[in-house]
């Protein structure tokens, strides 16, 4: 009797130590694949955790042209405790629509930035309109909105950014 | 020996649930039934589940999508899971609360709207580029009716798409999806004597049921009824020289028929489809010669309904003689309809309920600086009359700066938003 239960009992320890490991790597195997999927994040607002600040001034873009040649003024500020070094930024401006979005890039790279000093960095932007299209899907190309994006990093992991969104 | 027996037994029961128990716990972590779950980050959040933000349109709505891009034509799943919806000439579609979405077609398609159909597949219009060489006076641009497969086999997905009825003037669907109604214009028909047909689609992969009984002039709107059973059609007829009258037409789809139900006076035109509901037949109707060419601007455009039998359209009493009607659909059980429009010409568009039965009219959205998409094709129900889609995005007066990218932004962008409409409080008609 004794031998039947041991046997029962090695038994469900292996059939039980099996259904974990196997469901071990189904969880790790979950968690990878719903890492490719970005979270919602519905607020307008960027978390202060970054010690770098980046200001774009609404009057600035408002004189904007649709035209080459726009020059936009940056302002950048470190407001950590430790310098910063080789900032990159890079500048994307886009079109709304995201059939046609012809992503115009920028960069620039800032040196250094002591702690609570500001700096204002220059770009210049082409915001020309595109050539008319001739593929089905063109109307509301001329309503759409452009985009100004602006990203911020440093090779110690500090990061920020700023969008502009520009009205026809 | 006895209990030698029942100390052994108590044991082997300890162990299998000690280690059942770390089991069942991971199988219900894995089934998501258990906080923590890491799915959960993928989602958009309710607007409950953090602090109280007002999304512009009032309480309890819901954002559905993010970032930039013109959407549009949003449409609920039959088994409300899904929405698909078009972005910018794409059809695109992705679990309700999701915020990464699937590309169904190749890029820049061209839809201009989306159903779904019962086997989860899509049905899409898009413009053909050749014109139909009957004309142009009163022929609608043609498109071409595809069906979109469920399942992808490639990876743009192009393969999937299959162009199922050409020189398509209008469709519609079913109010909970998943029957699409097109209607072609045939090789015979000419100019002089305009004439279509009528085909139903199911299945992206079923055939399609063509209906012989044509239907005389150009369709301009079509929507099928709630029960399934026949579909309405605002219809455009010539009578002489260079004038025309629009109608609404009726085609049942058991017997095959087709019939006028009502002829509107010259000079008035029907904005998008009628829609047949427990009440009556209702249309958005307008002086066509109120507006500049190219300009749907709403601002003529009066709600109608057509009782059965009564020939003669009425303006519906219940939304108040200055109610300004852009677009309407009819709730999936056929007993409200969803109206976007103003309560004057000088107050904001929102979206409206009207029940069928009691004629009361009740405002889902407070709308707060938003700019609601007017068109009819952009406004649908749930499949369980609970919500409706609508589409708008923040009204702009100028330049705006944010502190996040532009993917995670929706105001700035037409984006979908749920709007709850059941329990809204009745609005007096001297309101707003």
């Amino acid at each position: 009797m004794k031998g039947v239960a041991l046997w029962a009992l090695g038994t469900a320890v292996a059939f039980l130590a099996t259904a974990v490991a196997f469901l071990l790597l189904a969880n790790l195997g979950g968690t990878a694949a719903s890492g490719l999927i970005p979270q919602a994040k519905p607020s307008d607002t960027q978390s202060s955790e970054s010690p770098l600040v980046l200001e774009l001034s609404e009057d600035q873009l408002e004189g904007l042209e649709r035209r080459s040649g726009q020059r936009l003024l940056l302002g950048m500020e470190n407001e950590g405790d430790e310098e910063l070094s080789s900032i990159d930024l890079a500048l994307d401006v886009t079109s709304e629509n995201t059939a046609r979005p012809r992503t115009r890039s920028y960069r620039e790279t800032v040196d250094q930035l002591a702690p609570n000093e500001s700096t204002t960095v220059e770009f210049e932007i082409d915001l020309s309109p595109p050539i008319p299209p001739e593929a089905n899907y063109a109307s509301t190309d001329s309503q759409a909105r452009e985009i100004l994006e602006v990203k911020a990093t440093t090779p110690e992991g500090a990061s920020a950014v700023k969008t502009a969104v520009l009205v026809p | 020996m006895r209990s030698s027996k029942s100390r052994l037994a108590a044991s082997v029961a300890a162990i299998f649930a000690a280690l059942a128990l770390p089991v069942l716990a991971l199988a219900l972590a894995g089934c998501g039934l258990l906080p923590g779950n890491t799915r959960e980050g993928e989602t958009i959040p309710p607007a409950s589940a953090g602090p109280a933000t007002d999304l512009g349109l009032g309480p309890g709505v819901r954002l559905l999508s993010f970032g930039p891009g013109d959407k549009g034509s949003p449409r609920v799943n039959p088994s409300g899971e899904r929405v698909a919806f078009v972005l910018d000439g794409d059809v695109a579609k992705k679990p309700l609360y999701a915020q990464s979405f699937q590309r169904r077609t190749a890029s820049e398609f061209g839809a201009e709207h989306a159903e779904w159909l019962t086997d989860e597949g899509l049905a899409t219009l898009s413009p053909q580029n050749e014109t139909a060489d009957r004309g142009t006076r009163t022929m609608p641009n043609p498109s071409s009716l595809f069906g979109i497969r469920p399942d992808g086999s490639s990876s743009d997905g192009s393969s999937d798409i299959a162009r199922i009825v050409e020189d398509v003037t209008a469709a519609g669907a079913v109010p909970g999806g998943g029957a699409v109604a097109a209607v072609a214009i045939p090789s015979e028909s000419s100019e002089e004597l305009a004439w279509s047909r009528l085909a139903l689609l199911q299945g992206s992969e079923e055939p399609v049921r063509t209906y012989l009984r044509s239907i005389k002039g150009s369709v301009t709107g079509l929507s099928i009824s709630p029960d399934g059973r026949g579909a309405v059609m605002a219809v455009r007829r010539d009578t002489s020289g260079t004038e025309s009258r629009f109608e609404v037409q009726t085609y049942q789809f058991s017997e095959g028929s087709v019939s006028r139900v009502a002829r509107l006076p010259r000079g008035m035109e029907i904005l998008g489809a009628p829609q047949w509901t427990q009440g009556g037949i209702h249309f958005v109707a307008g002086e066509a010669d109120g507006q500049v060419a190219g300009d749907r601007s709403p601002a003529l455009y009066t709600l109608y309904r057509l009782l059965p039998g009564s020939g003669e359209p009425e303006p519906v009493r219940g939304v108040g003689e200055d109610f300004v009607a852009a677009s309407i659909r009819v709730s999936p059980d056929g007993d409200r309809l969803a109206v976007v429009g103003r309560r004057n010409p000088g107050s904001p568009t929102n979206l409206y309920v009207l029940d069928l039965a009691s004629g009361t009219l009740e405002a889902a959205t407070a709308n707060d600086n938003m700019e609601v998409k007017t068109n009819p094709l952009d406004l649908a129900w749930f499949p369980d009359g609970r919500y409706v889609i609508l589409v708008a995005r923040g009204v702009l007066s100028g330049p705006k700066a944010y502190d996040a990218p532009a993917q995670s932004l929706a105001s700035p962008f037409y984006n979908l938003y749920r709007v709850p409409v059941t329990d809204l409080p009745v609005e007096r008609e001297s309101e707003g």
